[in-house]
């Protein structure tokens, strides 16, 4: 930048080692236990790279599919993230667009209503949600945990949305349409829409992941292990009594985290800013 | 001059003499909008609170006949001690953990905007990237990094000779860890943000500022720092009400124990309901830490409500 030294340019490169080093330590120590045979993670002098003494290999990773019904917990978690995803983004597209386009008597209340659901503190609701399930029962089932993470990933997708509706389309393109004779609603499906996939799939990536990411709805609104997600089952893995597998646990840790990190790796460049306000 | 004002003025009068029937005419396709995303919303989130709310005169349990009993499960709130307990050590977490997470973001914008290109893309995605982790498995990775027989840390003080410290239970280690662990996760958030505001800052202010002589720290205490102000309220804001709510990482790393050592208000919601099966009591919990980040929430609204009204 202006007045630039060479000694800034080393402090910031310092800095910016520092803050990699501690983002990254955590992980490496998971990854590391991933690749290397269980006895020798739970040895006093366990190895500090995989590499060391012979120590490495994927056993981890080839187990965890034949030991446990992983198969079924990242299975589920796709499905639930996909269908929750999908359910969130049929709602909040044409929501997101009224608040912002759109003038109409209430609304401003709704989108600070909206703003309160962005905020909320959901382990709450999930006392009154949870006796609402069990009465239409939708306990302990697929559909139900889709239900509920629709409705969880739904104010951020209207947040993401509408804040694209309102600043990357323009407003003219809109009114060119309705000059021509289009109704708004053929204005919204023939002109808004095919211009705005890039901002819904941004959208739905962060729906995704939202859905992906969430322990707390799937852990309490199911019990059977069939129903479980990915994060619930490393959960129960850690808690129970039994003789821990711990590089199989942390192989399914690293399958957790990767997807999530390489897609928002990927993508930064066009959606880490639109996350201003989430 | 004179003639734009008398048609803003006559375009405002225009607007007063629209009753509200004429606007939801002129307006019907706004409401068919917005009817699902309210319907949906009124299915899981503003019924579930009321009847959260109508719970807690009750004795709630599934299923069952629920009967009134008043106040009671106010009272029981207000005499018991772990909830005054929870609510202090909770505000201590949210406290710290909400102010490190903006500092340390802070720190990571501004190192950021050092860079460009790609070289800045590649560098944002690997520091953010624990932002994106599960909390879950941000739980587990700290549990097994701070694990008294295999962690990370404890495998170098056997390289050191020294014993082991029990992070996740020895004295003040649980309350250190958890709130280190919680910055570590989101940081990022902040850093997103401030990211996004430090490159929206006109460039050309800071080449003013070079050539009128302000030397570095100048330019970021007259340039920079007001252009941080309302990021810095929203980041609050945000943060406070995602950490009161943080449930799986602090749960992971030690359920609110050992005991009741480190139980956060969330932790006790989840333990009243789901393991005492004493919902109505759990929901007064909860109205508690609703009030919390409501009032965050108030801040949020408050401080967004000036760029909202550039748009309308």
């Amino acid at each position: 930048m202006i007045n630039e030294t060479r000694r800034n340019r080393y402090l910031v490169y310092l800095g910016l080692a520092v803050v990699t080093f501690v983002a990254l330590l955590p992980y490496y120590w998971v990854v590391r236990t991933s690749m290397i045979s269980n006895t020798a993670a739970a040895g006093l002098y366990s190895p500090w790279v995989p590499f060391q003494d012979g120590a490495f290999t994927l056993d981890a990773y080839s187990s965890m599919w034949s030991n446990y019904n992983f198969p079924v917990y990242f299975r589920n978690s796709i499905i639930v993230s996909l269908s929750s995803t999908l359910l969130a983004l049929v709602f909040a597209i044409p929501g997101a667009y009224a608040f912002a386009r759109l003038d109409f008597p209430g609304r401003q209340l709704l989108f600070y209503t909206t703003v309160f659901t962005l905020m909320f503190p959901w382990i709450v609701i999930t006392v009154p949600v949870y006796g609402i399930f069990y009465d239409l029962g939708l306990l302990n089932s697929l559909v139900g945990v889709i239900i509920a993470l629709a409705i969880f990933i739904q104010p951020v997708c209207i947040w993401l949305l509408q804040g694209f509706f309102r600043q990357g389309i323009p407003k003219n393109i809109e009114e060119a349409a309705l000059i021509d004779g289009t109704s708004e609603l053929g204005a919204f499906f023939r002109v808004v829409l095919p211009l705005s996939m890039p901002a819904v799939a941004a959208t739905a990536l962060f729906a995704f992941l939202g859905a992906w990411n969430n322990f707390t709805w799937v852990f309490i609104l199911t019990s059977d292990q069939q129903y479980r997600t990915a994060t619930v089952a490393i959960y129960y893995v850690l808690a129970s009594d039994v003789l821990r597998e711990w590089n199989i646990l942390m192989a399914a840790v690293v399958l957790l985290v990767l997807p999530p990190v390489i897609f928002y790796g990927l993508s930064n460049r066009y959606v880490g800013e639109g996350l201003g306000g989430v | 001059m004179a003639q734009e004002t008398s048609t803003q003025a006559r375009a405002e009068r225009y607007l007063e003499d629209r009753t509200l029937r004429d606007r939801i005419e002129e307006n019907w396709v706004g409401y068919v909008f917005i009817v699902p995303v309210f319907a949906m919303f009124t299915l899981l989130f503003y019924y579930p609170i009321v009847r959260g709310i109508r719970m807690t005169f009750t004795e709630y349990s599934l299923g069952g006949v629920n009967p009134f009993v008043g106040l009671d499960n106010y009272a029981w709130l207000l005499t018991n001690d772990l909830f005054f307990y929870s609510l202090g050590w909770t505000l201590i977490f949210v406290f710290s953990t909400t102010v490190l997470q903006l500092l340390v973001g802070l720190m990571v914008a501004l190192l950021l905007n050092e860079l460009a290109g790609r070289r800045r893309q590649w560098m944002s995605a690997v520091v953010m990237s624990p932002y994106f982790a599960a909390s879950i498995a941000g739980g587990v990775l700290w549990y097994w990094f701070l694990h008294p027989n295999f962690g990370f840390i404890t495998r170098i003080f056997v390289e050191l000779n020294m014993p082991p410290i029990y992070f996740l239970n020895e004295g003040l280690w649980p309350f250190v860890s958890l709130i280190l662990a919680q910055t570590w996760h989101d940081y990022a958030y902040a850093a997103i943000i401030y990211t996004a505001a430090l490159a929206s800052i006109p460039r050309a202010q800071y080449e003013a500022a070079a050539i009128e002589g302000a030397n570095r720290i100048r330019r970021f205490r007259d340039i920079t720092v007001p252009h941080l102000l309302i990021p810095t309220i929203i980041i609050l804001a945000i943060r406070t009400a995602y950490n009161i709510s943080e449930f799986a990482q602090p749960f992971q790393m030690t359920g609110g124990g050992p005991g009741t050592k480190t139980m956060l208000l969330s932790i006790l919601t989840y333990q009243v309901a789901f393991v005492n099966l004493q919902f109505s009591r759990a929901y007064v919990i909860g109205i508690a830490m609703m009030l919390i980040s409501m009032t965050a929430a108030v801040i949020y609204v408050v401080s967004i409500r000036q760029e909202e009204e550039l748009y309308i």
